[in-house]
């Protein structure tokens, strides 16, 4: 189920808050957290039984794994179990993940001819896999209580993070479960809650949906575009990357905050970053902080010299990259991250005399270029790209990039509102106002967790609520699917 | 904040009463209803009214087609067969679309007469399934009230449906009818033809058949379109008529050697539908006058208005209907006719 769906909204939400309140009002905290979990395998199955099947069957594992581990008296054991909880994490996502994108390649060094499984990849299981991960490797090493069942399975399978993050740890998450304070509602979280989730859903829908159909042509009628139109497309898709997933964790964040569960923050305005290290301190940070605890430390983290340390960088980002889906495009990504990163390092402070806004503008471009290797389909897509960039073309933009932001509903109305003669002379201005007001949003706006915590809940908010909800539930009919769900 | 929660919360409840009943009453895809008399409908996008049209008016009789039959006006179609029509055409729509959504309206309706249907002469050969229209408003085909959902919070349909119906009705102004709907009135003539043809100089090397795969294409587009739908509604007669274009769509058909290819699958066509009994089917192709005459069309293809309305009374007259007696005369004349054309003449000396 989608956050952004008229069942969700309509239907699916309201009822989980309202069974949830109402068993913790009758003084029945189990049955609360049963209807929670019943509800997120609702959520979770309501597009597809069989990924049930396969996230129920990871979190018992899982759960197995760590009791048999807490009731082993040899480290042997634990170590063995420990290989074994990893090997079943891993070994899932392999299979669905990787398989495949293996298979493609022995075929192609070796001239084999073994056969794909062409598997669905079962949505986020990127994401629920990393959390049972730091939960059995918390556990071996004795840095994690003892939870029952009910509270792991509610904790692995809690709606609001369990498709696309962020990737919340055990210790985060099941104590704010537990608390009885939480049980009661609690109207400034519920307010918060709903200015979140309605910031989230108008930037998923109104924005990120929008810039996609603008891409997606990019991508689609590639062999008709040139430089401008190259520009354009890629500083769209990184603004729609940004908004999609931006406007995922607000609503993942709101939903978190009525069932007064504070998420950790997942996302910081990651263009505001002056530095490359500063950029991955703000976008997606919960999986930033993964790598860091359990890739990047045990590699020796920054301890070991700094060639080394550089070394561990690039291995950080080159997993990351290839977390992020099975596709040279995306370890490249992550390399060309992993390298910025270094060459960051390096530079050290040397580039603090650079204004910050130059800087600020240099990293949404490094960002930028990454993103389009990030959305392309293949290298040769990438590469394709990069060859159009080159091409002039008469400086001319590709008509339909434009005609489809003109022939929106809002442009239509701009236009019956007596636009449309600017809009006739300068078809390409409403879409360059558009990219313009989003870059200077994540350039210098404050974004949703500031906005939630900060403010006067009166008037000015109370509409602004109201009109972005509507406004998105209005825009529903035409939806698209989230961008980290394949991660 | 506990004000500003339950403030919001009654808000988004008042909004979400007010907009469906507004919806309800509105209806302006006749999804819920037929037709209040009281409000003022603007009938304008035919993919989102028609099955609303078939679910809630009165009507024994269905001119269906693409823009071919846009200009049909149901008020002649009562006049002259005494019936009471709805028109329901589907702008370039596959032979598929229109055959599923007659089925639809025939399912439910099983006391329906008569259907008017336009053949488009240049889809025969194509491939049974074509469609070129994507992102269709399903939740207004089905019965399933949760989605129902889609069509009451849905921008598009507000912007373009009910508010527009809102003013309209508030304004006292005339509801579209349904001889207005979807009907265009654009001007004919010679220029406007030529504007959209851009004729090959050379002319391409006549074709001289269809290869067995294309004949099965033509029989299939056929057989799954139309004579398994007239076999599944006995009781209904079937007015079908092939579309007559002009002669520089005849003229292109030449240039491009595709004339023998047409009419071998006109022949395909013409004999599947002549084993049905409850179709009628017409050929205009040899009303020389009318398709000679660049004043009657719009391009190529389109002809004007009074095209329509001269070709209901034809329907109604029984001229230019095809049996099993006459079709292989009136295909032979044809193709002597379009085969030796002057068509350069023609073009020269409109």
């Amino acid at each position: 189920m989608l956050f952004n769906s008229y069942i969700f909204v309509f239907l699916f939400f309201p009822l989980v808050v309202f069974g949830y309140y109402a068993f913790h009002h009758w003084k029945k905290p189990k049955m609360a957290l049963g209807w929670l979990l019943l509800m997120s395998m609702l959520f979770y199955g309501y597009n597809s039984i069989e990924y049930l099947f396969i996230l129920i069957t990871s979190v018992i594992l899982n759960f197995g794994v760590v009791e048999l581990m807490s009731r082993a008296k040899r480290t042997a054991l634990r170590r063995l179990l420990l290989a074994a909880g990893l090997g079943v994490n891993l070994g899932i996502l392999f299979y669905y993940k990787y398989y495949d994108f293996f298979i493609e390649n022995i075929n192609a060094w070796f001239q084999t001819d073994y056969t794909f499984l062409r598997l669905m990849l079962p949505l986020g299981i990127s994401f629920y896999t990393f959390q049972q991960l730091s939960y059995v490797i918390d556990s071996y090493r004795g840095e994690c209580e003892k939870y029952g069942f009910l509270e792991y399975a509610s904790y692995v399978t809690f709606f609001p993070q369990l498709i696309a993050g962020p990737i919340v740890y055990h210790d985060e998450l099941i104590w704010q479960l537990r608390d009885e304070r939480n049980h009661k509602i609690n109207y400034e979280n519920l307010a918060k809650g709903l200015y979140a989730f309605s910031l989230g859903l108008a930037k998923k829908v109104l924005i990120a949906d929008t810039l996609s159909k603008i891409v997606t042509i990019g991508y689609t009628d590639i062999h008709h575009i040139y430089t401008i139109t190259v520009i354009i497309i890629t500083i769209c898709y990184s603004l729609q990357i940004y908004f999609d997933f931006s406007g995922y964790c607000d609503m993942a964040y709101g939903i978190g905050y009525m069932f007064n569960v504070k998420l950790p923050i997942n996302f910081n305005s990651p263009y505001k970053a002056v530095s490359v290290t500063d950029f991955w301190d703000r976008w997606h940070m919960t999986l930033t902080r993964f790598f860091t605890k359990y890739v990047y430390i045990p590699l020796g983290g920054s301890r070991k010299g700094k060639l080394r340390t550089y070394f561990n960088i690039l291995i950080v980002f080159l997993v990351s990259g290839f977390w992020h889906g099975a596709n040279w495009t995306f370890v490249l990504w992550g390399f060309w991250n992993g390298a910025a990163n270094v060459a960051d390092k390096l530079a050290g402070r040397f580039l603090e005399w650079i204004p910050k806004i130059i800087r600020r503008i240099g990293i949404f471009l490094l960002a930028t270029y990454a993103w389009a290797l990030f959305r392309a389909p293949s290298i040769i897509q990438a590469k394709r790209m990069w060859k159009h960039f080159k091409e002039f073309g008469g400086g001319k933009v590709y008509p339909p990039i434009y005609e489809t932001f003109n022939n929106l509903l809002e442009t239509r109305v701009l236009y019956r509102l007596g636009l449309g003669g600017i809009i006739d002379r300068c078809p390409l201005l409403p879409l360059a106002v558009f990219m313009l007001a989003l870059m200077f949003a994540c350039f210098f706006l404050k974004n949703t967790q500031e906005k939630v915590e900060d403010g006067h809940y009166g008037r000015r908010r109370f509409i602004v609520t109201i009109g972005l909800l509507f406004w998105s539930v209005l825009s529903l009919s035409d939806v698209s699917e989230f961008l980290y769900f394949n991660f | 904040m506990r004000k500003w929660v339950i403030g919001c919360l009654t808000t988004i409840l008042t909004i979400i009463v007010i907009m469906t009943a507004t919806a309800w009453i509105i209806d302006p895809y006749f999804h819920f209803h037929k037709p209040f008399p009281f409000v003022s409908y603007r009938l304008y996008d035919e993919r989102y009214t028609n099955d609303g049209i078939s679910r809630h008016f009165e009507y024994d009789t269905i001119i269906t087609g693409t823009s071919m039959a846009q200009n049909f006006k149901p008020s002649e179609v009562d006049a002259v067969f005494g019936v009471t029509s709805v028109k329901e055409t589907f702008s370039g729509a596959g032979f598929k679309e229109l055959s599923q959504n007659l089925d639809r309206a025939l399912a439910r309706k099983n006391d329906l007469k008569t259907v008017i249907w336009s053949v488009d002469f240049n889809a025969i050969i194509r491939d049974k399934d074509y469609d070129i229209y994507s992102g269709y408003p399903e939740y207004l085909y089905d019965d399933n009230p949760f989605n129902d959902v889609c069509y009451i919070f849905n921008k598009t349909v507000w912007y373009e449906g009910i508010i527009p119906n809102l003013i309209m009705t508030l304004l006292g102004h005339e509801r579209t009818s349904l001889d207005e709907y979807s009907a265009w009135d654009k001007e004919l003539g010679y220029e406007h033809v030529m504007a959209g043809y851009d004729r090959w100089e050379e002319r391409a090397e006549m074709r001289p058949g269809l290869s067995a795969e294309e004949q099965k294409m033509v029989e299939d587009n056929i057989r799954q379109n139309f004579v398994e739908l007239v076999n599944k509604y006995p009781d209904t007669t079937f007015y079908l008529f092939y579309t007559p274009y002009s002669i520089c769509w005849w003229d292109f058909m030449n240039q491009e050697g595709l004339m023998l290819q047409q009419f071998e699958a006109e022949r395909i066509t013409t004999e599947l539908l002549l084993q049905c009994p409850n179709v009628k089917l017409y050929n205009f192709n040899d009303k020389y006058d009318v398709i000679t005459e660049f004043d009657n069309y719009r391009d190529r293809e389109h002809y004007g208005a009074h095209i329509n309305s001269q070709i209901l009374e034809w329907l109604a007259k029984g001229e230019g209907l095809v049996t099993l007696d006459n079709y292989e005369a009136l295909l032979e004349q044809e193709k002597q006719f379009y085969l030796n054309y002057n068509y350069e003449e023609k073009l020269k000396n409109p």
